[in-house]
């Protein structure tokens, strides 16, 4: 009989667990593996931590949401949002997969540009266009969302100096009954406000309104809430063509369907309580069909999804770098990423899972992050078996907003790798270098000389 | 022979004779082709004062037929014209030219005239024959008689007399041919008989042969029967034999291996009925004229318009043209139109679905209800469910909205069945919930194991194509969530299927679809309707009544094209080249545009346009391709489509297949049609192998660019 391998002792209260249906559960996972390829070879030729994406998720994904609302509606669009997550690799496949591009910034409409997406196919949304960027998505083509009246007249000084009439939609807010109530981008629905802003469109000679777009919050958990906001958005197109004989090209629905992760402060996994993408296409699609449209022109219905294409195509995979017991007896694990590269774990209750289980008893874990901050927790508590450093864990989903929103602090970022449908291996961003910090800065010739 | 006349073009308008006399000379033998007309003319002056007969019977007809206020298009089509010059030379044969001929001639004409517009009338509207030169006979008859107790009427034998104008050239048998092919125009001399088949030659090559197995059938017939040879040769009666040929198996019917039998076999008859017509005609002393080839005509056509005979034997559809006009006509149209006694409707579904079962399926695709279609919404795994496939809310389609595949009125519903558990089937509710559509005489739909609940439409209520009728479910026979949808024929559930074709849809995956103008899916078939892009349909522009320069660069070579967007009386719209009167029929419909029966060269713009947007549909997806097969005689050299012409009834060997690929750049809208001829259409030098058009959002068409073998071989660009 082959010798057993040594397991560390575990001292704990005895307690009866949590008696609710929410309760921890007991099963042990491990993710030896993604897409195919073994994370401890992925971690040997690439080093930890190191973000990892699935392409052949990101194209499921891509099908099964265009396929939801395709089928259940003539004219669909998808219209990737670039701040969720705006790789080039990865913004490519998307277009590949037929998406437009979603930009909020000059930025980001230079990085859709630089990718080959032609301006007809970029819908330019946020709160500040700059003059510059306003002009340049007029003359490409762009379909430009306005925010507020002064860039409503802004875009009419642009028009008029083009000489032209050039195609606008606005940004519509709205109560859909979900908390937060989003009031801040655009034009009030209920209070009037956004029929005014068409009719001062209608009344332009150098605008012409061609769609109207809302977007109604984030990680929304009622689908009911876009139904709502569909209905608002027909009854609105109505009212203008009433008001004004304006049809539209297109109604936007915007984005916030919820992943598949799971919030800090929702009992159920994400994987078990996020309505399928079914749900949201059902609410938005039937409240279309059933609007009666002017001159029975249904207009091609677009949305700006990112959350919920992309969060499950990522994988932060990270290594345990010591083991702690917190004077309070909770066990804790410092690891080799932390908040600056995962930005999510402040909302997210992420999967944190071993890629091997050697056994052992599965403990409550704090997982601290490598930064020299209080603030750095990756879970402030979850189950994971006895660790050794060197031992690695993949955190998941963690594809929206991490690669976007981290931030270079403490430490370097670390590289991002994409698994191709083949199992190939990619490095579609490499790690930083010192060059990359420093590169920007510039020190004073007087602060040059060294002591 | 009363053919409705091509548009008149700019070589006719600077001849000093109006159109319709030319075509009312070439219409004798189904033409309306002025150069045709021009040689008949030219044989029927070999007499002069004969000729001079017919023309004044021409135009005293036409004369007449206005006065008596007919239809301005029949006068010009040339129908009056043909049977006063028939009726004319027919008495210029027997009668002197003078004073009192005159008079018969005019009075006999006025009789012509009238017999014909009822005649006309009688058997179109009650049989829906044409009534071919049925008054001319009957004119002639009256004429002939009544002469006989006219003094002033003096015979004369003259023409008779031309009989030696060009006699004993020939071999014997061509000789009686030719002799009785200028018989139709009551020409005696071999040299007007050879005129008589130079216009022929001229206007159709297929209707000189099929004259010459019409007369030779009827001549072999009467042979072989024991009748005197001088039957044919002396009374004009051997034209009966090849114009019944002609008609029957080339003008109304569309030339094939079957219609050449018919040819022959209406000679045969027509020669049987010319011995019946000489005998019963006798006691009288009248000729047989062209009674045998109106009446034998008549009959094949009778027995073939019955609706089902219709189909099989090729009958032309739409106007009659020229044989080789009809057989182009259509093998286009079985190439690129879905039979027209077939129903068609479009996909009942939004977004792509997989064929899961098709015609003739291996489950209950069978026997009465043999034109089933089943659909399901599959995953790239293949799979129709996400999950474990446990429930029917894991299937992809359950759910889905279910649309009308055409307009129509809702007969029949079923709403209350539940939706069977995974696997379990319920037969004696064998179809589900389902909606039952009319759409038109004996064509109805059925969509079937709806969602229970979910029909949001009522008995009685009229839908139109695409409205949401109800959802996919898995009621009835249905062991997992899918749509069942069939053509049927009657308001029963459980009808018998009908045989029919999806419009419009585009088949394939994501980077490799085809645009499918008609079809049937078979089983596995991943399919999607096509929305139709406003863009594209805005770009489309071809408002009526503009006209524009065009400035065409061929090989370095300018010349500018004059064009014109017309549009007629019954709605066919054209673009016209004015300067060389070249023209294409211009098909918008709301799910695409076609360019059709392109009659020109390939050296202009305009033939450029035909081949590069034979047919675009709506949609702008650089992933589609759209293929497609327009006609390719018009670009051949004229050997090889001399050629071509003969062999195709038989074969096509000019075969010109086009790949398009629409794009959308912003206002622009870009169309690249690649072309793959086959040899012989490859023959034609300036025959581009790749095509870009260019036209913008609510102007139109910008320009043409044509290239072959990567080099430009010429561009055009409009001047709006």
């Amino acid at each position: 009989m082959s010798k057993l391998p040594y397991e560390r002792p575990t001292v704990v209260k005895h307690t009866s667990g949590l008696a609710n249906k929410f309760g921890r559960g007991s099963s042990r996972r491990t993710v030896p593996r993604i897409d195919g390829v073994a994370v401890s070879s992925l971690i040997e030729q690439y080093g930890s931590p190191l973000f990892v994406f699935s392409e052949h998720t990101l194209r499921m994904r891509y099908r099964e949401v265009h396929r939801a609302f395709s089928m259940r509606y003539p004219k669909v669009q998808l219209a990737w949002s670039y701040k969720t997550n705006y790789l080039d690799a990865i913004c490519r496949i998307y277009h590949q997969e037929g998406s437009f591009a979603e930009v909020v910034s000059e930025m980001e409409y230079e990085m859709a540009r630089r990718l080959g997406v032609p301006g007809e196919r970029i819908l330019f949304n946020g709160p500040y266009k700059p003059s510059d960027a306003l002009r340049r998505a007029f003359e490409e083509g762009a379909k430009v969302h306005l925010d507020h009246y002064d860039e409503l007249y802004e875009a009419e000084r642009i028009a008029r100096s083009l000489g032209r009439k050039v195609a606008v939609a606005i940004r519509v807010n709205m109560d859909t009954g979900i908390y937060p109530r989003w009031d801040r981008f655009g034009f009030n629905f209920d209070s009037g406000e956004a029929l005014d802003a068409a009719r001062r469109i209608a009344a332009s000679e150098h605008l012409v309104l061609t769609g109207l777009h809302c977007h109604i919050g984030t990680f929304i958990l009622e689908p009911e809430a876009y139904r709502k906001a569909a209905t608002n958005l027909a009854t609105l197109a109505r009212e203008l063509h009433k008001d004004s004989g304006t049809t539209l090209d297109y109604v936007d629905l915007g984005g916030g369907f919820a992943s598949r992760a799971t919030l800090h402060e929702q009992y159920a996994p994400g994987t078990d309580s996020t309505p399928p993408i079914d749900e949201y296409a059902e609410a938005i699609t039937s409240a279309l069909l059933a609007a009666s449209w002017p001159g029975g022109k249904m207009p091609t219905l677009y949305l700006e999804t990112g959350r919920a294409l992309v969060d499950e195509a990522g994988f932060l995979v990270t290594r345990v770098v010591g083991n702690k017991r917190l004077p309070g007896g909770a066990r804790a694990l410092v690891v080799d990423a932390g908040v600056s590269a995962l930005f999510t774990s402040f909302w997210y209750r992420h999967d944190v899972l071993p890629v091997e289980d050697r056994g052992g008893m599965l403990e409550e874990t704090v997982v601290y992050g490598p930064l020299c901050m209080n603030i750095d927790v990756v879970r402030p508590s979850v189950l994971l078996p006895p660790l050794e450093p060197g031992d690695a864990l993949v955190v998941r989903p963690v594809g929206a907003y991490n690669v976007t929103q981290w931030m270079q602090f403490i430490r370097y970022r670390p590289p991002v790798l994409l698994v191709g449908e083949d199992g190939q291996t990619d490095v579609i961003r490499r790690g930083e270098r010192i060059e990359d910090i420093k590169g920007p800065e510039e020190l004073p010739a007087r602060l040059k000389a060294e002591q | 022979m009363s053919l409705h006349s091509a548009p008149s073009t700019s070589w006719s308008s600077v001849w000093p004779l109006p159109r319709s006399v030319l075509s009312s000379y070439a219409q004798v033998w189904f033409s309306t082709r002025t150069l045709p007309g021009l040689c008949f003319l030219c044989a029927t002056f070999v007499v002069p004062l004969h000729g001079a007969s017919g023309l004044l019977g021409l135009l005293s007809a036409n004369a007449f037929a206005k006065l008596l206020g007919r239809p301005a298009e029949h006068i010009e089509e040339g129908y009056y014209g043909f049977n006063g010059l028939l009726l004319g030379l027919a008495l210029g044969l027997f009668f002197r030219f003078r004073l009192e001929f005159v008079g018969l001639l005019l009075v006999a004409q006025l009789l012509m005239v009238l017999l014909a517009a009822g005649l006309r009338h009688l058997a179109e509207r009650f049989l829906g024959i044409p009534v071919l030169s049925l008054a001319f006979v009957l004119a002639t008859w009256v004429a002939l008689l009544a002469a006989r107790r006219f003094s002033g009427i003096e015979f004369t034998i003259e023409p008779i007399d031309a009989m030696k104008h060009g006699a004993g050239v020939l071999p014997p048998w061509v000789e009686t041919f030719i002799c009785s092919l200028g018989a139709a125009f009551f020409q005696l001399s071999p040299l007007s008989g050879a005129l008589v088949l130079l216009g022929l030659l001229i206007s159709s090559r297929w209707a000189t042969l099929l004259a010459a197995i019409g007369f030779a059938a009827g001549f072999g017939v009467h042979k072989a029967l024991g009748g005197n040879l001088s039957d044919i040769a002396n009374n004009f009666v051997g034209f009966n034999f090849a114009l019944s040929a002609v008609a029957v198996g080339g003008i109304w019917i569309v030339v094939s291996p079957k219609s050449l039998l018919l040819a022959a076999a209406s000679g045969a008859v027509a020669a049987m009925a010319t011995a019946a017509t000489f005998v019963m005609l006798e006691p009288l002393n009248l000729p047989v004229l062209a009674l045998p080839f109106i009446l034998t005509t008549q009959l094949f056509l009778l027995a073939a318009y019955t609706a089902r005979a219709a189909h099989r034997m090729g009958v032309v559809q739409g106007v009659p043209g020229s044989p080789e006009e009809n057989i182009a006509k259509a093998a286009y149209q079985r190439r690129r139109y879905p039979d027209p006694m077939l129903p068609v409707v479009y996909l009942p579904v939004m977004g792509e679905w997989t064929v899961t079962q098709g015609h003739d399926g291996e489950h209950t695709h069978k026997g009465l209800w043999r034109h089933g279609l089943d659909f399901e919404v599959r995953d790239d795994r293949g799979q129709p469910y996400r999950t474990d496939g446990a429930t029917c809310e894991d299937y992809y389609c359950f759910g889905a909205p279910v649309v009308a595949p055409a307009d129509g009125k809702v007969v029949h519903v079923v709403n209350h069945l539940r939706d069977n558990r995974i696997g379990e089937v319920d037969t004696s509710n064998n179809w589900g919930n389902l909606v039952i559509l009319w759409h038109s005489g004996y064509v109805y739909s059925a969509l079937c194991h709806l969602k229970k609940d979910s029909l949001l439409v009522a008995e009685g209520q009229a839908v139109t194509a695409g409205q949401v009728l109800a959802r996919a479910g898995s009621s009835g026979r249905s062991p997992t969530p899918h749509l069942h949808f069939q053509l049927q024929a009657s308001a029963d559930i459980g009808s018998p299927t009908l045989h029919g074709e999806l419009l419009h849809y585009l088949s394939g995956h994501k980077d490799e679809k085809r645009y499918i103008t008609h079809g049937v899916p078979a089983q596995g078939a991943v399919v999607a309707p096509v929305e139709p892009d406003d863009h594209v349909r805005r770009a489309l522009f071809f408002p009526p009544g503009r006209s524009f320069d065009v400035e065409v660069t061929v090989r370095g070579k300018r010349h500018v094209e004059r064009w014109e967007y017309a549009i007629d009386e019954l709605g066919v719209r054209r673009i016209v080249e004015v300067h060389r009167g070249e023209s294409i029929k211009l098909f918008l419909g709301d799910r695409y545009l076609t360019l059709l029966e392109y009659a020109g060269s390939s050296r202009t713009a305009l033939g450029w346009l035909y081949l590069a947007m034979a047919r675009v549909p709506l949609l702008a997806d650089e992933r589609v391709k759209i293929e497609d097969r327009p006609s390719a005689s018009g670009f051949m050299p004229p050997l090889q489509r001399l050629f071509h012409e003969l062999v195709l009834p038989f074969a096509d060997l000019s075969q010109l297949s086009t790949s398009s690929v629409v794009q959308r750049k912003g206002d622009r809208v870009l169309i690249t049609t690649t072309l793959h001829a086959s040899r012989l259409a490859r023959a034609a030098r300036l025959l581009p192998d790749r095509l870009e058009t260019e036209l913008l959002v609510d102007v139109g068409l910008c320009s043409l660019r044509a290239y072959r073998d990567g080099e430009l071989l010429g561009a055009a660009e409009v001047k709006i």
